[in-house]
Parts: structure tokens; C-alpha cells; sequence
């Protein structure tokens, strides 16, 4: 593998790690802050892409943009009033469940409505092609760009979390849920609140990834699995474990596909690559469950 | 334990309905055409499954994502041996039985180690590598899986044939997997397990360890799972990793939460319904998946007021750690 091979797959992984953390984001806040795990969040990834898609070839990509995050966020707002409301006190089998039945209907929904074909997400023109990095390297302009997008949504999301006073309280609710409730804060308020910033940037991922990947329904649901890795191995409520958790789950994942061949250990190679990141996962558990990256 | 005691006429009606189903399938599968006879094999086979999960959620209090794992490796198994010609149904289901007890033992003394949520995701962890494990295995198809052509026989003197002679033996296995689910209630195992789920420090202190408990009702649903896809594979004469993979694992655990954790005439009613929804709805369109999600969503929705039994009096704030769930607050 040459040496230029080699940087591009660090690219990627980097820029995978950089979307996963997107997903993973809404994720882990809602596991910190409201104790529940949202198998579903997959599908709000899954609804901001096809939303893009659709609004984006009548209207051109910018206002298929602005579609995408607007109807993510009226979804996410009415599910968190309709149903996640009704599940922060019941039991955890009753979340996984709950979430894992609403995880069942948006797939069906899209499939209705967009059929079961996948489509192929456009990119706009002015940032097709590629740019010379240096020397041999050519990187396509696109996931560049998204790769930028990504930090700045990153160093937003820490700078609302870590300098104004909702991000304070969503800190708070994270650390001692409770304490919060007693000091007069809306709890159910702050709650949705962390919903729907979660919702924003699982529909931003989508909206980035889709036109790297083929959308159809079910296509945030692996997804998903990865980030409840990304959760374990950061630490649940933890936005800097998860992001170094996100970016190490993108790194070993792209890697380890590009890296190991397919006919690696007599076929197995594919599966120990796709194997890697819950060995990881599972390692965490026993060996740290309080994350890697948790003090 | 006062609560027992006080269900045991409501057991006593239980086992008569369970006896009755079974009566009933056993002379169904006399008269049903080869279509009915497919539906009504699956719906004993997840209510065989259901019973050993129903076991470890609702009486061992442990919450598991990833039994479509040891699915997967009953229908592994059975199809391996139909492959080498070693079609013996005995052999075939003790060499499942042994490892899935094996793997089982294994991943909840792996499992058991963590706590609450994370547990559940230990438990997908294990299972995800499962089942890219499957997927894995080129020769036996890789993603596709394989046909499962020969059907086994009973000490080479009854061959199961025919749909009608599979379905004799599974209602036999069945029938047997309810007795043993029984005796296991029953027993100081199961009372254990109860004592394990409401409060296990102080089964601790009573010098047992809780840990041991859960791990063993970790195993035991482990081989009814396998037996049950052992016995999947060779209903539908087909075996591929999708039998692994996580959305199976919620199925199953969703069998549990429609079945109740009390009785196993609901759960029977439980698998009933999946499949019938399976196979109903998918004869007017394809979207049978969005009922079955709408269903579990309105079931989890639904006041706990609603629900059979008492609120334990212990589902205060030891709720919060998340071993304690609705289910287990029905059977307590």
C-alpha cells in the first residue's frame, strides 16, 4: 500500500469518525441527560437524507439543505412530544423496544413513500471533482468539504454546550438529573431541547453522507450500532469521549477495511475487520465500562 | 414467598390453557394443508424460544439484545449435519443444546459482568461479532446461507419427512420444553432467580451469588433459543446469517413484552400474533414491519395501570439502575 493510499484511507476514517460523531452526539446526550437509549436515532439520519434528496432535485441542493434540517427537526420535535416523552420513566426494556417499534415504522414510512429502490443522493456541482492535496494525492472536493462542515458543527456544538446557559444545564442534567429537577429547571423542556440538537446533527450527517453512500431505508440502522459503540467506548454524556471515541470507532473501521484483505486468515479477513470495532466495544465493557475517555 | 404461593391458581390455569394449546396443535397438524402447517411450526417455534426468554427477562430480571445469536447457531448446527449425511434429530439437537450452553455460559459470564443498558449493549456486541462470524463462512454461503435439504430422523427408524411428521416432533419438543420451563419455576433454581431479580444483595448475603444465578438462567434460555433455530432451519429448510442479526434479537425480546412475563399461554398468544401479522399483513402489502412496530410502541405506551399484576413495592428509586423493568414488576 503506498504511501499516498495510506493517507487518503486516514482521510476518510477521519471524516467517518467526523460523521459518526454527528450521530453519535444526540445519542449519548440523550443517554446522559435522559437515561434512554433512542434506537431510532438512526432513522432521523435516514429522513434528513431522503428529505434533501427529494427537495433538493425539485428546488436545487440549497434549499434541499435547508428542507432536510427543517423537516428533521419538525419529525424529531413531534416523536419526542408523541412518544419519547411518554418513555423516560418506564424501564429500559420498554425504551429499547419502544424506540426499536418506532425504528420499525420510519423504515416502512420510507419505503412507502420513496419506494425500496436506493437512491442516489446529488452533490452539488460546485463541489464535484477533486483537489491535488500534493504530489500524486487527489481528494474529491466533496468530502472535503464535508469534512469542514463537521469540525465547524463540532466546535459549534461545544461552544453551545460548554459557553451559553441551556448548554450548562444540559452539563448539569447530564452529571446529576435530579439536582437539576430540584432547582426549578423545566425538565421536560431541557429534555427536548437536547432531542432536537441531536436530531440537528444526525440530519446534518445524513444530509452530508448520503450522496456517499446508496440511501434507502434502513441505511441509519447500522449506523446506529456503531454509535451505541462510539457511547460505550467514550462514555455515556461525555461530548469529548465522544468524539475521540467517534473518530478512533471511524479510524479502526476504515482502516481495517481497507487494510486487511479479503482473503486474510482463510476468508475471515472481512470479518475481523467488520469484527474490530465490537471486540473494541466488548473490551470497554469488561475491561472500563465507565468509557476510555471518561476521568 | 407470599406472591407464589397466591399465583398458584392462576399457574394451575395456565398449565390447563399451555395443555390445551398443545392438544389442539398436536390434531391442527393432522388437518392443516402444507401452508397452515409452515405458519403453525413457526408459531410453536418462537413460543419454544419465548418460553427459555421469558425465563431469563422476566424471572431473572436480565434484558438481552443478542439471542438471535444462538438462533443463528442452532441453525448452523442443524445444517451441518444435514450436510455431512448425520441426520440423526437427537444427536443433532443434544450437539446444539451443548453448544449453545456452551456459547451461552460464555458470553453471560461475559455479559453479567456490566450493568444495566450496558449490558444490552454487551449482549448486541457479542452478537454483532456472531453474526459477522456467520457471514464470514464462504463455504457455507457466506451472506446468502445455505439450503438445509434433508430432513433429520428420529434413530434412523422414523424419517421427519414430511412437513406433518416435523411438526409431531416439535410439538413433542415443545411440549417437553414447557415441562422443563415448568420444573424450573418451580425450583429452588427459579425461586432464585425471582430473588436475584428483585434484590440480589440480598440473595448475596444470604451467600449465594447472584451472578452465578443469572449466568445459569443466561444459559438455559441460550439452548431453547438454539434448539428453537435448530429446529427453524429445518422448518423452512433454509439457514443464513440473517438469523443473527440484530433486528431477530428484537423480535425475539419483543415476544417477551407482548407474552407478559406470567404466563406461557400469553407468550403462545404472543408468537401468535407476530407471525399471524407476518404472514396476514404481508398478503395485502409488504409493510408488515410497520404494524409490528406500531403494535410494540402502543404496548409500551400503554398505562402501567393496565397492566396484569401489582407494582412491586420495590420499583422506587432501585428502578433507576435498570435491572428492574415492567415485566418484572407484572410477575412480582
Amino acid at each position: 500500500m503506498s504511501f499516498a493510499l495510506l493517507l487518503e484511507q486516514l482521510l476518510n476514517g477521519l471524516q467517518f469518525g467526523l460523521m459518526l460523531f454527528l450521530l453519535s452526539v444526540g445519542v449519548t446526550l440523550i443517554f446522559g441527560v435522559m437515561n434512554l437509549v433512542n434506537i431510532s436515532h438512526g432513522s432521523l439520519f435516514m429522513l434528513a437524507a431522503f428529505f434533501t434528496y427529494t427537495a433538493g432535485a425539485r428546488w436545487g441542493y440549497g434549499l434541499g439543505l435547508l428542507v432536510g434540517l427543517a423537516g428533521t427537526i419538525a419529525v424529531a420535535v413531534l416523536l419526542e412530544w408523541l412518544v419519547i416523552r411518554h418513555l423516560y420513566r418506564k424501564s429500559h426494556l420498554d425504551q429499547v423496544l419502544g424506540t426499536f417499534g418506532l425504528m420499525l415504522i420510519f423504515n416502512e414510512l420510507v419505503r412507502i413513500v420513496w419506494g425500496s429502490e436506493p437512491i442516489f443522493a446529488l452533490t452539488p456541482d460546485w463541489l464535484s471533482g477533486s483537489v491535488q492535496l500534493f504530489g500524486t494525492l487527489y481528494y474529491p472536493t466533496y468530502r472535503l468539504a464535508i469534512t469542514g462542515v463537521a469540525i465547524i458543527a463540532g466546535i459549534a456544538i461545544w461552544l453551545l454546550l460548554s459557553r451559553t446557559r441551556i448548554g450548562m444545564l444540559v452539563r448539569a442534567g447530564a452529571d446529576k438529573r435530579e439536582t437539576v429537577e430540584s432547582l426549578g429547571v423545566n425538565i421536560n423542556f431541557l429534555f427536548a431541547v437536547v432531542f432536537v440538537i441531536g436530531a440537528v446533527l444526525a440530519a446534518l450527517a445524513g444530509i452530508m453522507m448520503g450522496p456517499l453512500i446508496t440511501v434507502e431505508s434502513g441505511i441509519g440502522d447500522p449506523l446506529l450500532i456503531l454509535a451505541l459503540v462510539v457511547i460505550v467506548v467514550g462514555g455515556a454524556g461525555s461530548i469529548k469521549g465522544c468524539l475521540a471515541a467517534s473518530l478512533l470507532v471511524g479510524m479502526i473501521d476504515t482502516l481495517s477495511r481497507a487494510l486487511v484483505t479479503a482473503d486474510f486468515a482463510g476468508g475471515a479477513g472481512r470479518a475481523l475487520s467488520s469484527m474490530s470495532v465490537y471486540l473494541l466495544m466488548l473490551g470497554v465493557l469488561l475491561l472500563r465500562p465507565q468509557g476510555l475517555f471518561t476521568r | 414467598m407470599k406472591h407464589e404461593s397466591s399465583g398458584k391458581f392462576r399457574l394451575g390455569a395456565d398449565t390447563w390453557t399451555v395443555g390445551l394449546i398443545l392438544l389442539a396443535s398436536a390434531l391442527a397438524v393432522g388437518l392443516l394443508d402444507v401452508y397452515l402447517l409452515k405458519l403453525l411450526g413457526k408459531v410453536l417455534i418462537f413460543w419454544l424460544i419465548a418460553l427459555g426468554l421469558q425465563l431469563l427477562v422476566a424471572q431473572a430480571g436480565v434484558i438481552s439484545l443478542g439471542h438471535a445469536a444462538f438462533m443463528a447457531t442452532g441453525a448452523y448446527i442443524a445444517g451441518l449435519f444435514s450436510l455431512q449425511g448425520q441426520h440423526d434429530l437427537i444427536l443433532m439437537l443434544a450437539c446444539v443444546a451443548v453448544a449453545c450452553a456452551a456459547f451461552g455460559s460464555l458470553m453471560g459470564a461475559l455479559i453479567l459482568r456490566t450493568h444495566g443498558l450496558y449490558q444490552l449493549m454487551a449482549t448486541l456486541a457479542i452478537a454483532q461479532m456472531a453474526y459477522y462470524g456467520f457471514q464470514s463462512l464462504r463455504s457455507l454461503g457466506g451472506d446468502d446461507g445455505f439450503a438445509v435439504s434433508t430432513r433429520p430422523d428420529i434413530l434412523g427408524l422414523v424419517s421427519l419427512n414430511t412437513d406433518f411428521k416435523l411438526l409431531i416432533a416439535i410439538v413433542v419438543i415443545l411440549a417437553i420444553g414447557v415441562w422443563m420451563a415448568n420444573r424450573i419455576r418451580c425450583s429452588e433454581m427459579g425461586a432464585l432467580m425471582r430473588a436475584v431479580r428483585d434484590d440480589g444483595r440480598r440473595v448475596a448475603s444470604l451467600g449465594i451469588s447472584p451472578y452465578g444465578i443469572k449466568v445459569w438462567a443466561f444459559l438455559i434460555s441460550a439452548v431453547y433459543t438454539g434448539i428453537g433455530g435448530a429446529l427453524f432451519a429445518h422448518l423452512t429448510r433454509f439457514t443464513s446469517p440473517q438469523l443473527g442479526s440484530w433486528f431477530m434479537s428484537g423480535e425475539l425480546i419483543i415476544l417477551v413484552l407482548l407474552g407478559g412475563g406470567k404466563t406461557r399461554s400469553g407468550l403462545f398468544l404472543a408468537a401468535a400474533a407476530v407471525v399471524g401479522i407476518q404472514e396476514v399483513v404481508a398478503r395485502y402489502t409488504d409493510h408488515w414491519p410497520m404494524v409490528l412496530g406500531a403494535l410494540v410502541v402502543a404496548r409500551v405506551l400503554l398505562p402501567s395501570g393496565l397492566r396484569l399484576g401489582r407494582k412491586s413495592p420495590r420499583s422506587g428509586p432501585s428502578a433507576a439502575d435498570g435491572q428492574a423493568t415492567s415485566i418484572q414488576r407484572e410477575t412480582s
